[in-house]
Order: structure tokens, then C-alpha cells, then sequence
């Protein structure tokens, strides 16, 4: 939990006739993040990528026209398996072949259905356009009579008419407004027939966009509109027809495209592989980590896949030069409980760990619930939250991990709810098991201090964890001595809260710590002094050396100090939580004695409430992540770790 | 006055800083003198564009593209650096200017989408414009299709100039009118923007921009009636409302003059027909005119710095500044002479780039 999966560095070599089933195999698993061969040692050494652009771009191709047939044809995404007797380089023959067949079944349909559909919007367009120009008495015939002038109606936004007036200002010609619509007016421009050229550079460069009337009506209006809607309802009739033999087609070709949808797909992923993979004369390396325990796994689907045509090759992380020196980036699988996955999201919008370092999310996770429950403690709103989370989870396949943390964030709500003894801001109907925030601020503050030197001091020991696994050449020395006073002064400064009274034994206190660590300063200055100095501070001299120690060591303690301040934020919040409360039942009170009465009240409590869970719910919210990234991560974590993204189908690697 | 100096104290100090990192008149000498693209780019690497052109290989295949990326990412962050140096409102006025930029790169978004080219390939050619725009222009890349783009903007500026120009793109498949709709918008939202301003500040910007207008409306007039071939109605339509050409009459004249002659006698301004007075054809207009705005950003250069001009100056030498370096480079490519690049270049008053 407080660390990343272990993983193992894995190299299988197969020869070119089995590498789309062992890639297949792969690609079923799910277990191994590939990396790039060329970029490593082993590019050196000859293995080269291979990327096949044509077969890739042909398979592309079928891959387009199979997922436009599925979408014409209504057939839903589904997943099946695949036989991993997979060759790219052969499959595309009896692919074309079978979309050929395929194809001869589906364009007919298609194409009927798209000259339907496309007939259909035309005629509807023409109607539509036709009822819009009624009023101005533009009659078909008559616009397709014109022998001496021209008209031509149409869309024109609003703010060239007037422009478009000034360029005509020397023609003869009418610009009739019809129809206002939004930021454009419906123009029926009228010229003569001799000036028809100049009048349509001009209505274009107004960007005028004429009306599409049907080109061979002949007839009145009235019976131009007739036969339209009687064309129109024809068409539906045919089109009600199509549709039958478009369901029909689906249910005989359906399986057979969704299984070539998949049989596509997953060649395609694994010729996107093969550009990781290294490959010399008819020989294939495939690389990649994946976690150590899954490595039988691997070795027994390979060998019922290959039988003993598979050689498996497995390296732990400390035995391959390039990982021990930080060039081959190992990536980070996550492994926290099913509850605390959600904060993984927390974790990687601050950075991704890189592998060794200490895994935060488990601390994130626990601190972020303890400072929303401080913050945010109600039995009521804390259940209205979890039921809010449930929904989510419930209703929202995509929002899963925002629905579990806020049932999480619910439940602590709810917890110190009860430690408060407040239900929707009322705290006479349950006893505080601890103590009422508003009745004891000064406590509070104490509390959130306690909370905030817990927080800074876990962060300190996660760094020193981190110097030490991550095989820093050295701790920081700085850092610890200021880590020292910060734990002396927080010593003390806890002693005095808890007790409250600077009487002689808490001078005394001072006192001792005070020349243990005045002894431990002149130890460490001692050693620093006497130590030869590393090379790339020998050129700065021991004085600049000691001069930079002791200001990071200052720096190091203020900030520390006023880290820890910050945590009061914890109780300031849970206070203005609490100040709400009063203030929306004060402002429920005096309306309902303004006559609004009880139902008024209640009206009034409830949008509180909801106002509360909302605005409160997120301020909170954005301060503990405040508190998280910039107090307690900041302390600790190094980051720049790469996500492990395992081969599978559809995912380029 | 003292409310100026408080309101561009620190604005304008930051100004006077960029603008001291400007090329000089000697740094051209030297740049012009450059035996080979090494010599040139080692000049620039003991200028402000050291940092800009580091690791930048000329060698490379994508390397003019890559230039250009990075030559206006320059452009982008000067831009970025004045905006944060001024207060709200003048600043609010600089994101009006900052339109062009984004015009630019969607100018090249629709062009890679018209022509199918591959969006991978066609990112390094976008101007890297960081946070002046809130558009990725990568995804934009990938939309597909030009109504898609569109679709895709619809919650943006962008979404009413284009939806203006789409129509007739689909009829014509042609990008010309998306692009011309995109530049006039551009400049309306510039005329918006000077609305935001105090008066004496809009007075100042409005005279800049009004220049450019002008400049900008007499050479796409001539362009559109000797290259393109368009009717005078229709020319007029795509004028700016702007600057001298405020009045529909000044508009009507230029759009309905037959050549370069006649423009220049119906020109709305002395200045511009003693300017061009003897201009033979459409190029020596557009040269005499590029002087002309050198000149103009030169006189207000000079002015108190306590006011908007000097941060739009700077802006506007800078672009012209990186516009030379293309020329540069470009004529080095071509293995031009100096004396066939130097006309090319925007120079000052006084013969020099400017000082």
C-alpha cells in the first residue's frame, strides 16, 4: 500500500513466425507495459522497431468502413475474443476479400438510405424556405420566368444590409428585409437581369446565403407546397421501407462485422506494438515490466500459446544497469485498496511517484478524510453527501471514483457529526461525544496546531524514508537539523497547550533542549568542517558553505513554523461550517416572523442547507487539497515516475 | 497626469526594458553581413533570441517551420510580458490585439483540415501562443473536417465569423471566405476593445489602429482588384470600417477606383496622396505604405510613455522585427545578396531598421 507494485523486467524472445501470438497473448493478459527497445542498450546492439506503415494504413482503412457500416447499421461496441492465431501481413487478403462481400450486401442499403435521407431534407428545406418567402407573394413560376430581371432571396447577416445598400448605391436593384432571425435577416435582393453577374459578387461578398428553392416548380405557390408535402410523404413511406431491410441486414451480417470489428482492432494494436519491439533478422524481443507476481502468469499463457517456441527472460529492476542508474524509467503500478483507489487521482494530478519512492496515497487519503470530517462534521449533511456519492457511483459508470470518495467524504462527515452532536446545524438533538466547535474555539485551534504538526512531521520522516530508498549520495543535513528544531520547538509549543501554563519545569525544558541542540549544531559544524568538502563545493569555500547551511537550516524552520499555522485553516473552516448554520437559521427566523410562517422557514433551512453542502462542500474541499499538496506532499515527494500503461487491445502503446 | 503615472509606472518600465532588447540598426548591419546560415544564427545567439533559437538545428527538415514556431512564440510570450505589466483594462484591450495571433493559427488549422494534410506533421507550423489563447489548436487540428472546426468552436469568439464564411465555403470549397471573415472580425474586435479604453488612451490607440486600418484597407483593395479580379461591389464589402475609411463614401472611392492612379487621387487623406503621389503600380504602393508605418510607429515612440501607444508599439515593432528575421533567414535559404534582401526588410526613417 505505501508502495508500488514490485516489478520485474521481462524480455521474451520468439522467432517472426509467432510473434502475433505471443503479441496476442500479451494483448489478452494485460500485464506488461512495453518499452521501447531502440531506445535502449539494445538499439545498440541492432534491434530495430518496425513500423508497417501500409499494412497499418490498409488495415485503418477497413477499421473506418467496418465502424461506419456498424454505426449505419446501429450495431453497438462489443467485446470478444479473439483466436491469437493472428498474422497481419496474410489476414489483410481474406479481410479485403470478406469487406468485398460485405460491402456488396451493405452499399445498397446504405446508399438508398442516404439518397432517402438526403432527398427528404432537401424537399423539407424547400418547403421550409418556400413558407418563409409566402408572405412576400414570391411565386415560383415567376421567379423562374424572369427574362428582363433578377431576384434572388436570401439569408444576410444583419450588419452587412446596410454595407450592402452602399455597394449597390449605383445599380438599380431592392433589397426586400422579410424575415428577422437572431443576427441574420431573410433579404429578397431584386436587380436586373443584365447586372445579375455584379449583384452576385456583391451579395457574396456580404456573405449572403441564398435560399434554395425547388428549380423546377411550376405552379402556384399553393400547389408547389402540395406536391412537396405529397413528395415528402412518399419518401417516407420508402424510407419506413429501408429502414425494415436495414434491420434485417443487421440481424444476418451483425455478428460477423462485430467480429471483424475486434479481429481488426487487435491487429492493429499489435502492429502499433511491433514499433516498440526489437527485431533482427527473423527474430522478435519483446521488453516490458510487469509486476513481479504475475510472472507465472505470463510464463504459462506463453507456454500453452507457444509451447517451448517463447524464451522468457526475467530481470529484477536492481540487476539492469540502466534502472539502477535512473536512465530506464520504471514505471508505477498502484496498489491501494479498493477504497482508497479513488485518491490515486489526487496523487497523479500532483505528480506520478517515481518506483521506490514512498507511495503517498494510503497518508493522502486517511488525512484528506480526518480534515473533511473536522471540517465539514455533520450527521445530516454528511448523509445527504454519502447518498449524493452513492448516485453517482451507482447512476455514473465514468464518475465512479468521484461517487466513492464522496460517500467516504459522507462518512466522515457523518462520524464527526456525532464527535460534534450536530445534525443539519441543530445541536440539540444529539449529544457532542466530543465538543461543539462554536462553544470551544481556543480548543479547536489547539487541535488543528496538533494536526498540522502531526502532518508536517509525517512528511519530514516520508522525505528522510525517500533519501534513504530512492539511494540519495546524501541525507540533507540541513533538513534534518532543521527538522530537529522544528520537532524541539513543536515539543514544546504542544506541552504548552496541553498544559497551558509556563511554569519552571517548562523553562527548564527549554533550557536542556537548548544545549542539546547547541551541542548537536557544534557536532555537525565540527564534521562539516573537518570533512573534506565534496568537489562541487570545494571551489566555494567551507566559509560560503557554512553561511548556505545555516540559512536553508533557518529557512527550513520558518517554513516548517508557518506551514503548521496553515493548518489552522482546519478549525477556521469548520467554524465559518458552523457560522453558516446560525446565520441561515437566523435568516429563517426573521422571515418567518415577516409573515412567511413555518413553511417559509422550512423553505428557508432546506436552501441553507443546500447552499451549505454546496459552497462549503467545495471551499473545504479546495483547502484540503491546499493543505495536501502545498504543506504535506511538498515535504516528501519527488515525483517525475511514469504510469504503467499495459499493452491491450485499442490502446496504442 | 499623476493618475497615468500610476497606472503605467511599472507598465511602461517594463516596456522600455523589452524594448531595449529589440534588434538595433547595428545588429541588421551585421545580420545582413552573414556569410552563411552558421553566421547568422551564431549573430543571433549574442542577441535576445539567444534563448529562442537555442538547440533550434537548421539542418533539419521541419527547421523553417520550427523557426517561425519559435520566433513568434517570442512574439506570444512579449505579449504575455506587456499584458501582465499593465492594469485590467488596458490589458483586457492587449487580448483584442492578441485575436490576430489566434486568427493566424486558425488560418492554419482550416488550411491543414482543407487540404487533409496529416495534424502531426502540420503542429509545428502552429504559433505557440501558451496562455493568449484559450484554444488548443492541436485538438483543433484533429477536428476532422472544416464544419466540424466549427462546430467545435462554437462556444468561442471564433464560432460567428465562421459560421458567416461556412456557407460559402461549402459552395465554393474555398478557404478565402472563412479567412477574409476571420480577418474582419479580427478588426471589429479591435474597434470593440477601443471602447474599453480611457478616452485619451483610445484616442492614441484608435489613431494607431486607424493607420493600420488604412494601410491594410488601400492594399487589399489593390490586391483584390489587380490579383484577384474582383468587382468593385463586392470589393467594398470586405473593406475595414475604419480610420480614414470610416465613411462609406472614402470606402466606395477606393473599392470603385479602375486603377492605381485613380486610388490614389480619391485617397480620403493628403498625407496618403502625397505619399503615393507617382506610385506606378500596386507593389510600390505597398512599399511606400510599409515605410509609412514604420514611420508612424517611430512618432509614437517617441510620445510620453505614460499611455497605451507605447505598449502597442513595442508589440507592433516586435512583430515586424520577427517578419525581418523570416526575411532573413528566408533570403539566406535562397542564397539571395544582401542588397536583394535589405528592400524587403521593414526599415526606419532614418535608413536604419530603426533605432
Amino acid at each position: 500500500m505505501f508502495k508500488a507494485v514490485p516489478l520485474v523486467l521481462v524480455n521474451i524472445q520468439v522467432a517472426q513466425e509467432e510473434i502475433s501470438r505471443a503479441t496476442a497473448v500479451l494483448t489478452r493478459l494485460r500485464i506488461m507495459h512495453l518499452i521501447n527497445l531502440v531506445e535502449t542498450p539494445l538499439g545498440k546492439l541492432g534491434y530495430m522497431g518496425e513500423l508497417e506503415r501500409d499494412l497499418l494504413s490498409r488495415y485503418q482503412q477497413a477499421s473506418e468502413e467496418v465502424d461506419r457500416w456498424a454505426q449505419a447499421l446501429e450495431i453497438r461496441p462489443q467485446v470478444v475474443d479473439i483466436p491469437p492465431d493472428l498474422d497481419p501481413a496474410k489476414d489483410i487478403y481474406p479481410l479485403e476479400e470478406m469487406l468485398d462481400h460485405l460491402r456488396g450486401q451493405v452499399s445498397p442499403v446504405l446508399q438508398q438510405t442516404q439518397e432517402i435521407s438526403e432527398k427528404l431534407t432537401r424537399l423539407q428545406e424547400y418547403q421550409q424556405n418556400l413558407e418563409l418567402v409566402e408572405p412576400a407573394g414570391v411565386e415560383p413560376q415567376t421567379l423562374a420566368g424572369l427574362r428582363f430581371a433578377y431576384l434572388a432571396p436570401g439569408w444576410l447577416p444583419s450588419e452587412n444590409l446596410l454595407r450592402l445598400e452602399q455597394a449597390l448605391e449605383h445599380l438599380h436593384h431592392v433589397l426586400l428585409p422579410l424575415v428577422q432571425e437572431e443576427a441574420r435577416v431573410l433579404v429578397l435582393a431584386a436587380g436586373l437581369a443584365t447586372d445579375q453577374e455584379t449583384l452576385d459578387r456583391a451579395l457574396k461578398g456580404a456573405f449572403f446565403e441564398p435560399l434554395s428553392l425547388p428549380p423546377t416548380a411550376a405552379g402556384s405557390l399553393e400547389k408547389v407546397l402540395a406536391d412537396l408535402k405529397s413528395q415528402i410523404q412518399t419518401l417516407k413511406t420508402s424510407q419506413q421501407q429501408v429502414d425494415n431491410q436495414r434491420v434485417l441486414l443487421r440481424d444476418r451480417i451483425g455478428p460477423e462485422l462485430v467480429r471483424l470489428r475486434n479481429r481488426i482492432d487487435l491487429i492493429r494494436t499489435l502492429l502499433k506494438a511491433r514499433v516498440l519491439f526489437g527485431k533482427v533478422d527473423r527474430a522478435y524481443l519483446v521488453s516490458g515490466w510487469i509486476p513481479a507476481n504475475l510472472v507465472d502468469q505470463l510464463k504459462e499463457a506463453l507456454a500453452q500459446e507457444l509451447g517451448d517456441q517463447a524464451e522468457v527472460e526475467v530481470l529484477s529492476p536492481e540487476a539492469i544497469p540502466g534502472a539502477r542508474e535512473g536512465v530506464l524509467k520504471i514505471p508505477i503500478l498502484f496498489n491501494n485498496p479498493y477504497l482508497l483507489r479513488p485518491f490515486e487521482r489526487l496523487t497523479t494530478a500532483y505528480g506520478t511517484p517515481a518506483y521506490g519512492e514512498v507511495e503517498p496515497t494510503a497518508f493522502l487519503a486517511v488525512s484528506f478524510l480526518l480534515m473533511f470530517g473536522l471540517m465539514f462534521g455533520d450527521v445530516g449533511q454528511g448523509a445527504v453527501l454519502f447518498l449524493l456519492g452513492y448516485a453517482i457511483f451507482h447512476r455514473f459508470f465514468r464518475y465512479t471514483d468521484y461517487g466513492v470518495i464522496l460517500m467516504e467524504c459522507g462518512v466522515a462527515s457523518v462520524i464527526f457529526g456525532f464527535l460534534y452532536g450536530s445534525v443539519f446545524g441543530v445541536e440539540n438533538l444529539l449529544p457532542a461525544l466530543w465538543f461543539s466547535p462554536m462553544h470551544n474555539i481556543t480548543y479547536f485551534i489547539k487541535i488543528a496546531i496538533l494536526f498540522g504538526v502531526g502532518a508536517i512531521s509525517l512528511g519530514l520522516i516520508l522525505g528522510f524514508i525517500n533519501a534513504l530508498r530512492l539511494k540519495s549520495p546524501r541525507l540533507p543535513a540541513a533538513g534534518l537539523l532543521a527538522a530537529l528544531v522544528y520537532w524541539i520547538i513543536a515539543g514544546l509549543g504542544v506541552r504548552y497547550l496541553l498544559t497551558g501554563a509556563l511554569t519552571w519545569d517548562f523553562w527548564v525544558a527549554v533550557g536542556v533542549t537548548g544545549v542539546t541542540l547547541l551541542m548537536v549544531i557544534i557536532y555537525i559544524l565540527q564534521r562539516l568542517w573537518l570533512a573534506p568538502p565534496p568537489a562541487e563545493a570545494a571551489a566555494e569555500g567551507r566559509g560560503i558553505r557554512l553561511l548556505e547551511g545555516i540559512i536553508e537550516v533557518v529557512d527550513g524552520i520558518i517554513r516548517f513554523v508557518a506551514n503548521t499555522i496553515s493548518f489552522i485553516r482546519i478549525a477556521a473552516f469548520a467554524l465559518a461550517h458552523a457560522g453558516l448554520f446560525i446565520a441561515v437559521f437566523s435568516l429563517a427566523d426573521t422571515l418567518s416572523r415577516m409573515g412567511g410562517g413555518g413553511l417559509v422557514y422550512w423553505l428557508t433551512i432546506v436552501f441553507g442547507n443546500v447552499v451549505i453542502i454546496l459552497l462549503e462542500g467545495l471551499v473545504v474541499s479546495i483547502q484540503i487539497v491546499r493543505l495536501e499538496y502545498y504543506e504535506f506532499m511538498s515535504k516528501f515527494f519527488h515525483g517525475g515516475g511514469e504510469a504503467f500503461k499495459p499493452l491491450q487491445r485499442g490502446a496504442a502503446p | 497626469m499623476i493618475f497615468k503615472i500610476w497606472r503605467y509606472a511599472y507598465g511602461s518600465a517594463k516596456v522600455m526594458a523589452l524594448k531595449s532588447f529589440l534588434l538595433s540598426a547595428a545588429d541588421y548591419h551585421y545580420l545582413l553581413r552573414a556569410r552563411n546560415l552558421e553566421d547568422l544564427v551564431g549573430y543571433l545567439h549574442t542577441t535576445a533570441y539567444g534563448a529562442t533559437l537555442s538547440g533550434w538545428n537548421w539542418r533539419r527538415a521541419d527547421a523553417e517551420a520550427e523557426l517561425s514556431r519559435r520566433l513568434y512564440g517570442s512574439l506570444a510570450q512579449a505579449f504575455l510580458k506587456v499584458r501582465r505589466g499593465l492594469k485590467k483594462r488596458e490589458s483586457l484591450f492587449l487580448g483584442h490585439l492578441g485575436h490576430r495571433l489566434e486568427a493566424e493559427n486558425l488560418k492554419v488549422v482550416l488550411r491543414v483540415l482543407h487540404l487533409g494534410l496529416d495534424p502531426l506533421q502540420a503542429e509545428p507550423r502552429l504559433l505557440p501562443l501558451g496562455t493568449l489563447s484559450p484554444l488548443n489548436f492541436s485538438d483543433l487540428l484533429r477536428a476532422g473536417t472544416i464544419p466540424r472546426l466549427v462546430d467545435a468552436l462554437a462556444p468561442s469568439i471564433w464560432a460567428s465569423p465562421l459560421n458567416r464564411g461556412l456557407p460559402r465555403f461549402v459552395e465554393e470549397n474555398n478557404l478565402f471566405p472563412l479567412e477574409m471573415s476571420l480577418d474582419l472580425f479580427v478588426y471589429d474586435s479591435l474597434w470593440e476593445g477601443l471602447k474599453k479604453l480611457s478616452r485619451a488612451d483610445r484616442r492614441i490607440a484608435a489613431g494607431l489602429l486607424g493607420t493600420l486600418a488604412d494601410i491594410t484597407n488601400i492594399n487589399w483593395a489593390g490586391r483584390f482588384r489587380d490579383l484577384y479580379g474582383f468587382p468593385a461591389e463586392e470589393t467594398y464589402q470586405y473593406l475595414i470600417e475604419a480610420g480614414s475609411f470610416k465613411n462609406a463614401a472614402a470606402r466606395r472611392d477606393l473599392a470603385f477606383a479602375p486603377n492605381t492612379g485613380e486610388m490614389i487621387l480619391r485617397l480620403p487623406r493628403q498625407a496618403y496622396i502625397d505619399l503615393l503621389q507617382g506610385a506606378q503600380d500596386r507593389v510600390e504602393v505597398e512599399t511606400r505604405l510599409r515605410q509609412f508605418w514604420m514611420t508612424t510607429l517611430e512618432n509614437h515612440l517617441v510620445r510620453p510613455p505614460f499611455q497605451i501607444g507605447l505598449s502597442l508599439t513595442y508589440l507592433f515593432f516586435k512583430e515586424l522585427e520577427i517578419d525581418n528575421l523570416i526575411t532573413l533567414f528566408a533570403g539566406m535559404a535562397l542564397n539571395l545578396p544582401p542588397e536583394r534582401v535589405a528592400p524587403w526588410l521593414w526599415r526606419g526613417a532614418a535608413g536604419e531598421v530603426y533605432v
